[in-house]
Parts: C-alpha cells; sequence; structure tokens
C-alpha cells in the first residue's frame, strides 16, 4: 500500500485521455455515427464546391421543361426547363447554412438563459423559467411563424424563427443541467477556492453540462432544415427563382402526377440530410453518455 | 487568551423552512444547526462527531460559507464574516478551505490535475509566472503525488489519489483553517489511514487548524486535540480526546465510545454496550428539552421540559445534561478509553 500514491495510471499521451477525446473515439466508432457522418461529408462537399460539381448553373434554362430524368439530367429538368441536379446540389448550400446558422441563433441565446436560470436561480431563475414556459406553450412551428409573420419572409428571417422559436427548448435543457451540476462538491470548491460566478459557470458547469446540449443541437440541426423548408415550401422562406429544397418540392407539387421528380428529389435531398444529422446526433448522445448505450 | 482565536463560532443557528410554495399549508423548519458555539486555536484540530443528520457537515459548510446562518456568528481571526464587504469577504473565503467527503464528485472531471491546482495559485496571485507551475509540482510532492500527475484527469486515478488532491487543492490556497467533511469516510480502511497520517503530518508542518467532521469517534479522535459532539444540531459534550475517552458524562457520548470494537480480546469481552433505542428524533421541529431525551436511559422528567445548557466539568471538558454530576455512577464505560486504533472503523 506504501506504493499507493507513486503508482500512476498507464496510458498513452495526455491529450487522448481527456474526457472530451474519449467521447470522440467512441463517437467515431459508433456505427450509426459513421454511416451519418458520410452521408454528411457528403453533402457538405457538394455544398461547398457546387459550382464545380454541378453541371449547370442552378437558374439556367437548360432544355425543355419537366423532361424526365436521363443520361443528360441525370434528375430531370423543373417546371421551366433548368437542371433539377444543379439546383439540388447548389439546394445544399441554402439549406446546410439555414440548419447551422438558425441553429447558433437558438442555442447562444437559449444555452445563456438557461445557465444562468440555472446559476442564479431565486428570482432570475423564477422569471426566465416563466418566460421559457410562456414560449413552450406554443408549438415551434406556430411560433416560427408568427415570428415570419411579424418580419416578413424570407431566408434570413426564416433563420432567425426557427431559431428563435427554439430558444426555450434549448434554455430548458441547459438549465436541468446547470441545477444537476451546480450542487457538485467540485462547483463549490471552485467557489471556495476563488472563482468569481462567470468562471464558475464558464468553467466549472458549462464544461460539464453541455454533453446533451451538443446533441441536442446536432438533432436540431436537420429540425431546422426541415421547418426551413416547410416554411419556404408555405411560400414563406426562399423566394423563387432561389434553389431551395422546399420551395422546390412547392414547385413541383401540382404537376406531382406527370411530373414526379421535380418534387420528389429535393425531397429526398432533406430527407438525406436530417437523416444524416440525426444518425450523427444518435452517435453523439451515446459517447457523451454512455449509459444509454444499448449492451 | 488575549488573541482573538483563529475560529470563533457564536450560538450559531441553520434552520432550514420546509415546504414548497409559499401559500401552501403550515410549513415546517428543519433546524439543522441550533445553537452552536465553539472556538479553534490556529494550528489545532476540532472534530466534530455525531451520527448522520446530526447537522455536522452543515456546521462546516457554514463555517467556511457554503451555507448561510440563520443566525448567530462565525468569526475568523476576530472579524465577523457575515459583517465584512465583498471584497474582504472574497480575500477571506482563500484563508478557508474545505476537503470533501467523495473524492469522485470533489474534482472537476474536465480540468487536469495541474489545472485544478494552478487555479487557485493564479485566481490569489499567490505566485507569478513560472512560480505557478513550480508551486504546483511542490503541492503534488506535499501530498505525495508524483509530478506526472500534473497532466493527468481525475479520472484516472483512485479513490486514495483523488482525495490527495483535494488536500492538494485545498493546501494551495494557503489556509489558516482546512474543514475536512468526513475526508476518509468513502475511503477503503487500508487507504484512510494513510490519508489520516498525512493530514497530521501537513498539520505539523504547515500549523494549519482543521475542523475535522467525523462519525466514527474512532477515526475522529487521531487527528483531534479536542472532540466535540454533536446530536440534534447541538453539541452535547466536549472534551480533550482523552478526557472524553474516560470521564464521559453525555449518556450519548457514552454510548457512542461503547460502540467502538477494541481491537484486543480480552478488553472485548469486558466491553459493555450501551445499545440506543429508537432513531434520533427529527430536525422538523425537535423537542424543546434535551433533544437526546426520547432515547437517554436515565433521563428524568426535566430533561424532557429544559433544555440542559453546556456546563464546564473541569479545565477542558464540557457537557449539556442536566444528570452529568451523576452519568459515571449510573452507566459503563470502559476505565481506560479505547486503546489508539488505527483508522479502522466500528
Amino acid at each position: 500500500m506504501a506504493t499507493e500514491t507513486a503508482e500512476l495510471p498507464a496510458g498513452p499521451a495526455v491529450a487522448r485521455r481527456s474526457p472530451g477525446r474519449i467521447a470522440l473515439r467512441r463517437f467515431l466508432r459508433h456505427r450509426s455515427a459513421q454511416v451519418g457522418l458520410v452521408l454528411l461529408t457528403a453533402w457538405v462537399v457538394l455544398a461547398v464546391f457546387a459550382p464545380w460539381i454541378a453541371p449547370y448553373e442552378p437558374n439556367e434554362l437548360v432544355s425543355r421543361a419537366r423532361q424526365a430524368p436521363s443520361a443528360d439530367h441525370w434528375l430531370g429538368t423543373d417546371h421551366l426547363g433548368r437542371d433539377l441536379l444543379s439546383r439540388v446540389i447548389h439546394g445544399a448550400r441554402i439549406s446546410l447554412v439555414l440548419g447551422f446558422v438558425s441553429v447558433i441563433f437558438g442555442l447562444v441565446p437559449g444555452a445563456t438563459l438557461g445557465l444562468v436560470a440555472g446559476y442564479a436561480g431565486g428570482r432570475v431563475d423564477a422569471v426566465i423559467s416563466r418566460l421559457i414556459d410562456a414560449m413552450l406553450a406554443f408549438p415551434s412551428i406556430i411560433l416560427a411563424l408568427i415570428i415570419i409573420a411579424t418580419l416578413g419572409p424570407g431566408i434570413l428571417n426564416v433563420m432567425i424563427a426557427v431559431g428563435v422559436a427554439s430558444v426555450p427548448e434549448y434554455a430548458r435543457l441547459m438549465r436541468g443541467q446547470v441545477l444537476a451540476a451546480r450542487t457538485q462538491p467540485y462547483v463549490e470548491a471552485a467557489w471556495l477556492v476563488g472563482n468569481d460566478p462567470a468562471r464558475i459557470m464558464g468553467r466549472h458547469i458549462f464544461p460539464n453540462a453541455n454533453g446533451p446540449l451538443i446533441v441536442f443541437a446536432t438533432l436540431q440541426v436537420g429540425n431546422a432544415i426541415l421547418v426551413g423548408a416547410g416554411l419556404s415550401f408555405l411560400g414563406l422562406g426562399a423566394q423563387p427563382p432561389t434553389a431551395e429544397w422546399g420551395l422546390m418540392s412547392a414547385e413541383g407539387r401540382d404537376v406531382l402526377a406527370r411530373a414526379w421528380w421535380i418534387s420528389t428529389f429535393p425531397g429526398l435531398a432533406i430527407l438525406s440530410v436530417v437523416v444524416a444529422f440525426n444518425l450523427v446526433g444518435d452517435g453523439l448522445r451515446d459517447a457523451v453518455d454512455p449509459r444509454t448505450r444499448p449492451a | 487568551m488575549t488573541a482573538p482565536p483563529l475560529l470563533e463560532v457564536a450560538d450559531l443557528r441553520l434552520h432550514f423552512p420546509l415546504g414548497g410554495g409559499f401559500a401552501f399549508g403550515r410549513r415546517g423548519t428543519v433546524k439543522a444547526v441550533d445553537g452552536v458555539d465553539f472556538r479553534l486555536e490556529a494550528g489545532r484540530t476540532l472534530g466534530l462527531v455525531g451520527e448522520s443528520g446530526c447537522g455536522k457537515s452543515t456546521l462546516g459548510r457554514a463555517v467556511v460559507g457554503l451555507e448561510t446562518p440563520t443566525s448567530g456568528s462565525v468569526t475568523l481571526g476576530g472579524r465577523n464574516l457575515a459583517a465584512r464587504s465583498r471584497a474582504e469577504r472574497d480575500a477571506d473565503r482563500r484563508r478557508m478551505q474545505m476537503i470533501f467527503q467523495d473524492p469522485f464528485s470533489s474534482l472537476n472531471p474536465r480540468m487536469t490535475v495541474g489545472q485544478t491546482l494552478a487555479e487557485p495559485i493564479r485566481l490569489h496571485g499567490l505566485r507569478e509566472g513560472p512560480g505557478v507551475a513550480a508551486r504546483v509540482r511542490e503541492l503534488l510532492g506535499l501530498v505525495d503525488l508524483p509530478e506526472g500527475a500534473r497532466d493527468r484527469y481525475p479520472h484516472e486515478f483512485s479513490g486514495g489519489q483523488r482525495q490527495r488532491i483535494g488536500i492538494a487543492r485545498a493546501l494551495a490556497c494557503e489556509p489558516e483553517l482546512v474543514v475536512c467533511d468526513e475526508p476518509v469516510s468513502a475511503l477503503d480502511v487500508s487507504i484512510q489511514a494513510q490519508i489520516m497520517r498525512l493530514l497530521k503530518r501537513l498539520q505539523d508542518e504547515l500549523g494549519v487548524a482543521y475542523l475535522f467532521i467525523g462519525h466514527e469517534l474512532g477515526v475522529v479522535r487521531q487527528v483531534s486535540d479536542e472532540i466535540a459532539v454533536m446530536y440534534l444540531g447541538q453539541i452535547v459534550e466536549r472534551g480533550a480526546g482523552r478526557t472524553l475517552f474516560r470521564e464521559a458524562r453525555h449518556a450519548y457520548t457514552r454510548a457512542l465510545i461503547s460502540a467502538a470494537p477494541i481491537p484486543d480480546p480480552r478488553l472485548e469481552r469486558l466491553r459493555r454496550r450501551i445499545i440506543l433505542k429508537g432513531d434520533p428524533p427529527s430536525p422538523i421541529d425537535p423537542p424543546s428539552g434535551c433533544p437526546f431525551a426520547g432515547r437517554c436511559p436515565v433521563a428524568i422528567p426535566r430533561c424532557h421540559a429544559e433544555r440542559p445548557p453546556l456546563e464546564r466539568f473541569g479545565p477542558d471538558h464540557a457537557v449539556a445534561c442536566w444528570r452529568a454530576g451523576e452519568t459515571p455512577e449510573l452507566l459503563p464505560i470502559l476505565a481506560q478509553g479505547a486503546p489508539a486504533r488505527d483508522g479502522t472503523s466500528g
């Protein structure tokens, strides 16, 4: 027993043993996360290199309207004669940006509110929590519609609307995590050794409470893309002639019987991106919290 | 004693209101700590024993400022902690540190040991630049951890090693008082002894005072100059370790002493146990008389009606019991006291 203190755990270089690295390793070994990541990487590459990959300009009139998929136009042409494949590839840019930006619009204020509410407690918490409850009383799509109605249609307004509509969910999740973390002895110790509240929240509570938040945010990217496309479908988001998936689906809905591809391929694009984010999110969840992992 | 003691606690009370909403029903009050007085000199150790729920941890937390007292005062080096400005309070926070019971939840899992130890040094400006790293090395050496521990995360260490890290963190602040809240209760018996020896050695080297909280009299006795026995939020008996073991006058203290087994079969056979009946009363609206009256084998009617004050029975001995003058004749106790034991539990 005399040597108990002299022994250090065996292991490789330090960076690989940090809790974050351990979770990352678990994540990369997760099967559905791998599938999601491959899918997602493919979409990101398509989005970034869209002008070089797409065979035509997204708004270029290349052929007769409503041509079925063929060797010249793999996914066919739309109601105006634009190449659908090129439009779907360019649409990835808008959808991915929309997904990430609206999540940031929701995550940053939501997490901040939740962190402050959970840490401060008392009246601050009561006020913020009632605000959250009030917002949660609306279904988020209704909330987004109200915001769009106020701000007017447009892709940026869609991002703001979808983001703001998700603020209460982030806030509630963060608050719960903070409440659990703040009574941990290491947080009390952090106060005792002289940390001020900002440092306690930033360095001691947040890093130990953000796991579920990251998972939720990842799942929420897919959801935001879906809601954003839905709003565009309804005519409240992207305006013609933008190559946006929701809008493209809407453009084909009147001719669904004669030209099914116009709506179908943008729809499939939405589906695959959303599924990719969900798979990655599931993998993250299992990596962050191994207890929920199936045996 | 002309200079003020390092720590003086006077008539400290911590009452917690029960019940959720502000309008629903009648709510009770949990009197976790109910009128406690003690003083602790620099470099000395006061042991605080009592069973779970007696308020000893709450008392320790109130001393360092993790709980706000309902009334009473905590005075550090002559300065009342409640009556200070914010800046003074922040400065004094460093002077009192705490070692926590659970070594697994008391270290931030996202920070390396080096970061955890360097944080208080930087926050208080105790060292500058390269001095910080040197001080971290020094602290690791103080608690017998190898230098390589610096770049590791808490999850890589055993319970005993983590407790050493917790001790090093407390010492990083260069405190005058360390509240040890059951620092060995969560550890293996063999590790307990090591940690107790470490705490004792650190006190000898650094002159830090301990408020040592525990539920095992035998463990607490090892480090304590004086022991206070707590029951239901009150100190029922207080005395130097040896005095308490030989001359305990409170029935509760006697029961605690008699509960500890003796690692000598001859003495152990002679040991007569005082078995207490029942559970301690709820600290929600506790009885008005002596808190122990309901379980006391020698209680008289007066005990149920009036709360006995803590009365002196010698230079280093005080008892809160109406029958303190008679209990030595009424209750058995081991004549020589239990031999010093090495951290083993009863």
